[in-house]
């Protein structure tokens, strides 16, 4: 035996719940040292010698409740460039369970067990929906609930990755279904979130999941009733009270967003993905239709205007300009599509989405 | 009882009648006087046996004695945990198990009558019985409940809806059960277009009634229950969209407040730039208590009001008197640029004569222009070639009540009664 395993073999058994605290901490800080490498040499030594030091640390972190913040934080680690370390935590440990748990019970490491459900959603959101709705098949509302408690609460830093599960899981198509058909009351708390979060990320992920609804087709007549309610939510945030519109396009807005008195979201980033959202919304009839109605052109034009005010100005330099090129991009592109009528289109009246276009 | 009296004025109807003469008359009148006078003596003695020294009067006791009584008392004192005999009595007649009962009938009684003259559409008479009905005050507090309620009614039929409302909210608060009451309150907040109001009743009835039917032994809903629950979920929508309606109102209102601040702050910046002269004066860091009325020009014959406003270009357009004292005429030009000057503007006005100027002596070619100074003291020529914006600032000048004045004289005019001031430069005075 080399020396180099001698060391990872002690390296090993000095994590081992039995292990004298000192002794068991000292690991752990060389193990989270190793775990941030990203040049993927993380992986191959959490896999070494059959999962060694996986096994170890998984059953560190299912042991003792005191060493969760570093277990967790050196599992988020290789979880994040390893899939085969993501795979093992979740199949041959309890991890996941844990990490869900001590969210929902708002551990002190809680915030470190949402980074890693993160990591592991992006690998595998489906079989994270499995283990959670075991659980507890209202997991997702529950989840959603912890962000807006912790937004009510001015502690938003606790729940800011707890979005990003979320946000992995909605790339499922169940779950995105789910969200919609849960009465309605999850897509109102996402909305809620959306309006009220404070810290930028954690509205990103609202915005993240809002676009992710809109990219099901069939659910635009659900995501566009008469409430209104998810366009209010994705259209506010891209109005501003200096927006110039007359009393005409003024009226033909939802009435909740006639004569908005707030400021437009400053992240450029919950923009773009606003903006998506509305685009995706356009590629079915109903779609195209419900936003034309609701007069959501003026608005996109005073949005689009505002970004050429601010690239204009005597001051403004490229970092401070309120759209990005893509933002900018996909603007255009939703403003071509709403200032047409319908029957300029060129698309075939009876094609329920132009994403069939390509396969017609 | 009555009977009885009648058999007593039978028997003495059939006592024989003795006649007297006047001696027995008399006799008999001394003797009971006597009777009397000797009654009267010993009464009076035996008052004396028993006499007692008569207390002076006391005027802190007559104090105290009025201030036991129910009706002079101003607070409720108890000795040794009773009250005065005649606080004790008092609380008797209201408090008496007897009279509760009384109280509840004569309630009933009113809500009765109440209801009759409400079937005949009476419905201030209604509004008195069921009134009445709750002056009783009795213990029932559903059927205080139901007098307030149907109190609400009647005032709804006759258009009281804040009264309404006021008994609506009194009835909940005896009985938040009572929904089809409850409804009639939300129905009233409705029509007065309270949309948040409404939808804080219907939230809060909600509530409290969840809250008595979980602590009362009959949970389950009934299906009048049901179906004005279900009434109440139609009436929460209208609400919501009331409310929405209303906020977007308050939204709109302070737009156009914003609006309106923002275009003053425009006015006032552009007045301040040009430093001019202004009376009277203007905030002009105070956009928001700015009143427009400072510049409005409204004068009798005018059509509209007139206030100085903004062109495209952002120059100011005026409106200005244009003054001809010596035949004491007057001219308004609505709408003069502060670009333009004065012998463009005035070549086309006196190009054409006034009706009044028969004999066209208002030339172009015949006249001068002057402005007053602030004081009215002296007056200042102005050229064919000044601007209008160069004219209203110059020094001394005073625009008064945001319409500018230019005075024109004939040359002869001038030769006349205008002397120029040695000592200043441009200062004409008017003999």
């Amino acid at each position: 035996m080399s020396e180099d395993d001698k060391s990872f073999q002690e390296l090993v058994q000095f994590l081992a719940p039995t292990s004298p605290l000192q002794l068991r901490r000292g690991a752990l800080e060389i193990v989270t040292g190793i775990s941030a490498a990203l040049d993927g040499s993380a992986g191959q030594f959490f896999q070494k010698s059959d999962f060694a030091l996986g096994k170890a640390i998984c059953e560190l972190c299912e042991a003792t409740a005191s060493d969760r913040t570093q277990t967790f934080t050196a599992l988020t680690n290789f979880a994040s460039g390893s899939i085969e370390s993501a795979e093992y935590v979740l199949k041959q440990s309890k991890c996941v369970e844990i990490a869900y748990t001590s969210m929902v019970a708002n551990a002190v490491y809680s915030s470190v067990a949402s980074r890693l459900l993160a990591n592991i959603s992006r690998h595998f959101p489906d079989r994270i929906d499995e283990k959670l709705k075991l659980r507890n098949v209202e997991y997702l509302s529950i989840l959603l609930g912890q962000i807006k408690n912790s937004i009510d609460g001015g502690d938003e830093d606790r729940a800011k990755f707890t979005g990003f599960i979320i946000v992995n899981l909605t790339v499922l198509q169940p779950i995105r279904r789910n969200i919609l058909d849960s009465q309605k009351s999850t897509l109102s708390l996402i909305c809620d979130i959306l309006a009220t979060a404070k810290t930028p990320e954690i509205r990103e992920c609202a915005a993240d999941i809002l676009r992710n609804l809109a990219f099901d087709d069939d659910v635009h007549p659900i995501l566009l009733d008469q409430s209104d309610e998810y366009l209010c939510a994705i259209l506010a945030p891209l109005m501003d009270l200096n927006d110039n519109l007359d009393d005409d396009e003024m009226s033909k807005l939802p009435i909740r967003l006639q004569y908005y008195d707030k400021e437009r979201e400053r992240s450029e980033i919950v923009r773009q993905k606003l903006v998506e959202a509305l685009f995706q919304l356009c590629a079915t009839k109903h779609g195209r239709e419900h936003l034309r109605q609701k007069g959501v052109y003026p608005a996109m034009r005073e949005l689009d205007k505002s970004g050429e005010a601010q690239n204009a100005g005597p001051d403004s330099k490229k970092a401070r300009t309120l759209l990005s090129s893509q933002e900018e991009h996909t603007l255009h592109a939703l403003i071509g599509i709403l200032i047409r009528y319908e029957d300029e289109m060129d698309v075939d009246p009876s094609l329920a989405t132009i994403r069939h276009l390509g396969q017609a | 009882m009555r009977l009885a009296r009648c058999q007593q004025r039978d028997t003495i109807m059939e006592l024989p009648k003795k006649k007297y003469t006047t001696e027995e008359r008399a006799a008999l009148t001394k003797k009971l006087d006597d009777e009397l006078e000797q009654f009267m003596e010993e009464m009076a003695a035996r008052k004396a046996e028993k006499s007692e020294p008569k207390k002076p009067f006391d005027f802190d006791e007559w104090c105290k004695e009025i201030d036991q009584h129910p009706a002079f008392m101003t607070e409720l004192k108890s000795t040794d945990g009773k009250y005065h005999d005649t606080i004790e009595a008092l609380q008797a007649m209201k408090y008496n198990k007897e009279d509760d009962e009384d109280l509840q009938m004569n309630a009933e009684h009113h809500k009765n009558e109440g209801n009759k003259h409400f079937k005949f559409k009476k419905y201030r008479w209604a509004i008195d019985a069921y009134t009445n009905g709750l002056k009783e005050k009795c213990a029932d507090k559903k059927l205080n409940a139901i007098l307030h309620f149907n109190c609400a009614a009647a005032h709804k039929h006759i258009g009281n809806l804040r009264s309404a409302i006021k008994s609506c909210s009194m009835g909940r608060k005896f009985d938040p059960t009572n929904l089809k009451g409850v409804v009639r309150g939300a129905e009233c907040l409705l029509e007065l277009e309270y949309g948040r109001d409404a939808l804080e009743w219907i939230e809060t009835s909600k509530k409290m009634f969840a809250f008595v039917k979980e602590t009362s032994e009959d949970s389950d809903l009934n299906e009048d229950e049901k179906k004005f629950i279900e009434k109440m979920e139609e009436l929460r929508k209208k609400a919501v969209e009331l409310s929405l309606l209303e906020e977007r109102n308050l939204r709109k209102s302070k737009v156009e407040e914003r609006k309106d601040i923002e275009s003053k702050r425009k006015l006032l910046d552009a007045l301040k730039s040009r430093n001019l002269n202004l009376s009277p004066r203007l905030p002009f860091d105070y956009p928001e208590l700015m009143d427009n009325s400072r510049l409005t020009v409204s004068l009798s014959f005018m059509k509209k009001h007139e206030i100085v406003q903004f062109d495209d270009e952002n120059n100011l357009i005026w409106p200005i008197l244009l003054q001809y004292p010596e035949v004491g005429q007057i001219d308004v030009l609505t709408e003069t640029c502060e670009k333009t000057t004065v012998g463009e503007l005035l070549q086309a006005v006196l190009d054409s004569p006034a009706e009044w100027d028969k004999e066209h002596v208002y030339k172009f070619e015949n006249v001068r222009f002057f402005i007053a100074d602030q004081y009215d003291e002296y007056l200042m020529e102005v050229y064919e070639w000044n601007d209008f914006g160069s004219v209203l600032s110059t020094p001394g000048y005073q625009i008064k009540q945001g319409l500018p004045v230019i005075m024109i004289f004939t040359h002869d005019k001038i030769k006349k009664s205008l002397i120029a001031s040695e000592e200043y430069e441009n200062r004409f005075t008017v003999v």
